[in-house]
């Protein structure tokens, strides 16, 4: 498959998938079914276009689980960092986070978990890449205030 | 990344995939590998095309025996008919108007024909490789001018070739690719009636010259052309 690194990709598809269905589980089988349906039908092509593919197949897939059933969250295990101002930065970004709009969560994902660059992101929504530079900064900016808000961002 | 990003990327950790590992030794065997895939494309290249080929290697094979002394000037003069047999081997997906419709199967465009130029460009290569020493020992011309002349005419056509396919869309494409092929071929001939103007030491350097640059332009094309597949995007 073009010259993916396929377990960084596995892992960067099932945390999107994961931040979708909020099952990992769920996500786990999401993110397998999309390899196979991309091998499936697009094996060899570039390395954009693939991630473009990859994260649409991913995406609907996740649409069509959230139609069939909705997921409950079976688990939502928070990652353990070691120190404790750490869980507590950690948790409140959470926290803000899950204050923002869908759309804007999604972005500040693919942006800064998954590393994606604007024009791959701009592919998988269908929007240009200066709307997605101005949808990113607008996120960023929703996200201080949230924070300022709980007095975790100077 | 800043410290902001950093707690973002942290915040959108998920936990760990469970079923990881084993899905992807499974997967990884069954993926088509690179050398299967280049096979399996030459089963795509037109008969012609392969017909074509054979026909040359054997013309030049035995051009020796059958025309004895002007073996160079008939093996130089069939070089451009090879390049043609690349480039326009290269461009049928746009002779046809099938390209839009082979960039969104299963294999894109830009891996089919980048797949078809290797095994093209191979076996070139592999023509080149065998009529260019078998002129250089057999002809009593010396041993560089002979490669020079073998090399040149067929970097030459390729070069322009691939120019025109880029420029130009459609059947009018390969009908330029053919005259310039043609021409360059009959340049050639005509080159035999006064050998003494060209095999001198003076030309050796227009004729290094020729093939270098063709052999540049050749490439530079080829990427251009495989570029040009992939799909367009909205720039800022």
């Amino acid at each position: 498959m073009t010259s993916l690194d396929l377990s960084l990709q596995y892992d960067k598809i099932y945390r999107f998938c994961y931040f979708k269905l909020k099952n990992s589980h769920l996500a786990e089988d999401i993110t397998q079914e999309t390899f196979l349906k991309y091998c499936e039908h697009y094996e060899f092509s570039s390395e954009r276009e693939a991630l473009k593919i990859l994260y649409t197949i991913a995406g609907n897939l996740c649409i069509d689980e959230f139609r069939k059933t909705k997921p409950v969250a079976i688990e939502d295990d928070i990652q353990s960092p070691s120190h404790e101002d750490g869980v507590i930065e950690n948790l409140s970004v959470r926290r803000a986070l899950s204050r923002l709009k869908a759309e804007e969560q999604e972005l500040l994902l693919l942006r800064y978990a998954n590393d994606l660059q604007i024009g791959v992101i701009a592919g998988i929504l269908k929007i240009s890449r200066f709307a997605v530079r101005r949808k990113i900064l607008a996120a960023k900016e929703h996200l201080k205030a949230e924070l300022m808000k709980e007095g975790t961002y100077e | 990344m800043s410290k902001l990003e950093k707690e973002i990327k942290a915040a959108f950790e998920a936990p760990k995939p469970q079923k990881k590992e084993e899905f992807l030794s499974r997967f990884e065997e069954k993926q088509l590998s690179l050398t299967k895939f280049i096979l399996s494309q030459a089963g795509y290249i037109g008969k012609l095309t392969w017909f074509g080929f054979a026909a040359i290697l054997i013309c030049a094979a035995l051009s020796p025996v059958t025309v004895n002394d002007s073996a160079l000037w008939f093996v130089s003069s069939l070089m451009p008919i090879l390049a043609l047999l690349l480039v326009s081997e290269s461009a049928r997906s746009e002779r046809y108007k099938m390209a839009e419709l082979e960039a969104v199967t299963r294999f894109s465009l830009r891996s089919v024909l980048m797949a078809r130029m290797v095994i093209l460009g191979g076996m070139g290569l592999i023509v080149l490789a065998i009529c260019a020493p078998a002129v250089m020992f057999l002809c009593d011309y010396p041993a560089i001018f002979s490669g020079l002349f073998v090399v040149t005419p067929f970097f030459l056509t390729s070069a322009l070739g691939l120019l025109t396919v880029r420029r130009i869309k459609g059947q009018a494409a390969i009908y330029s690719v053919t005259a310039e092929a043609f021409f360059v071929s009959i340049l050639v001939l005509l080159a035999r009636n006064c050998p003494e103007r060209y095999m001198n030491p003076g030309m050796i350097k227009v004729f290094m010259i020729v093939a270098a640059g063709s052999l540049f332009l050749t490439v530079f094309e080829g990427i251009c052309r495989i570029k040009g597949t992939e799909e367009i995007t909205w720039s800022w």
